[in-house]
């Protein structure tokens, strides 16, 4: 059943309801839109924010790991009362401070193929953030094994990329990226917290326009930006016909993406 | 044998290894992977690259003055 939207969220919504173009119908999409977030870190932890308070109805938090004072240079949603304990129950408490009609599920675990099929089959997008190749090439494979739309993006030093994936139709993360780096180190990457964040909050904008229809997402293009230099370009990617993750999924009609 | 020069553009670790970008020469129709291999990098790792914007594979072959990117993969989250 459709929800609709409460007189506080009339109020509370009311100036994201006037962007041009941006209409009620957009904002109730939003309200009856699910997103999964693998990786509640520097950028994942930004994209659950302000998809939370966009309006979003439903998150749900996958992550494994205890809080670290290492952590707070970035991740927003943690408070220093919370090293050592999870990750996700301190993102939850925020969340529900910051944003209390949105619904938040947490799972202290990391995204595996034996767990993937029962976080992705109620979502209706994911959003990749995890500082690790296997669980972004796990959810990858979810998203295209459910035809879910994945927002991916990450960063290194002050370089970060971003690009949306909708499965069938744009490459996935497997068509542009065949093999990781075994030198990346999970906890050993330099960051800083603005970089993250920025990038979080692009992913959000992303999922937004994804689950609303409002704006023209980044389907078979990928962001390429360093904030050093503050140089953003744009290039164009294609699927790989022979991709083992995606290669058997046929693209619509006369589609150009 | 005549030559090409194009620009290498790299992202990520490959910036700090190699700088924002370097002007390379090489043969006429000379493929990305010939480019890469003149580079200091490992040619066995993966990458994704675009020409002038554009995502190409590793056989595809350069034109004097066209800009290749080298994007490895990176997965900070």
């Amino acid at each position: 059943m459709i929800q609709q939207l409460t007189g506080s969220e009339l109020e509370r919504f009311k100036r994201q309801l006037t962007l041009h173009g941006f209409t009620m119908e957009h904002q109730l999409r939003l309200k009856n839109s699910s997103a999964l977030i693998s990786g509640i870190g520097g950028v994942g932890g930004t994209t659950a924010l302000y998809l939370a308070i966009a309006g979003i109805g439903r998150l749900t938090l996958v992550h494994s790991g205890a809080l670290t004072s290492s952590n707070l240079n970035r991740q927003i949603l943690m408070t220093e009362d919370y090293i050592g304990k999870p990750r996700v129950d301190c993102a939850r408490e925020m969340l529900s401070r910051i944003a209390s009609g949105v619904q938040v599920d947490i799972h202290d675990v990391r995204l595996t193929p034996e767990n993937s099929d029962s976080f992705i089959q109620d979502a209706d997008i994911a959003i990749s953030a995890r500082p690790n190749f296997p669980e972004r090439c796990e959810l990858n494979r979810a998203c295209v094994r459910h035809g879910v739309p994945l927002i991916e993006g990450a960063m290194f030093d002050m370089d970060a990329y971003l690009l949306s994936i909708m499965p069938g139709q744009t490459p996935c993360f497997h068509c542009l990226f065949k093999d990781a780096d075994s030198r990346w180190q999970e906890l050993g990457f330099p960051v800083l917290g603005a970089l993250s964040g920025t990038l979080g909050c692009m992913m959000a904008v992303e999922a937004i326009k994804v689950l609303t229809g409002y704006g023209k997402p980044l389907f078979s293009r990928m962001l390429l930006f360093n904030l050093a230099t503050m140089d953003f370009s744009t290039i164009s990617v294609q699927r790989d016909p022979e991709c083992p993750v995606c290669g058997s999924l046929k693209s619509p009609e006369g589609d150009k993406t | 044998m005549s030559s090409i020069t194009i620009t290498v553009k790299f992202f990520g670790p490959l910036r700090e290894k190699m700088g924002e970008n370097r002007e390379v020469t090489i043969p006429e129709s000379g493929t990305i992977r010939a480019a890469v291999e003149g580079l200091s990098i490992n040619p066995q790792a993966w990458y994704l690259y675009s020409v002038n914007g554009e995502h190409a594979r590793a056989d595809a072959q350069l034109k004097n003055g066209d800009v290749l990117t080298i994007i490895p993969p990176i997965s900070g989250g």
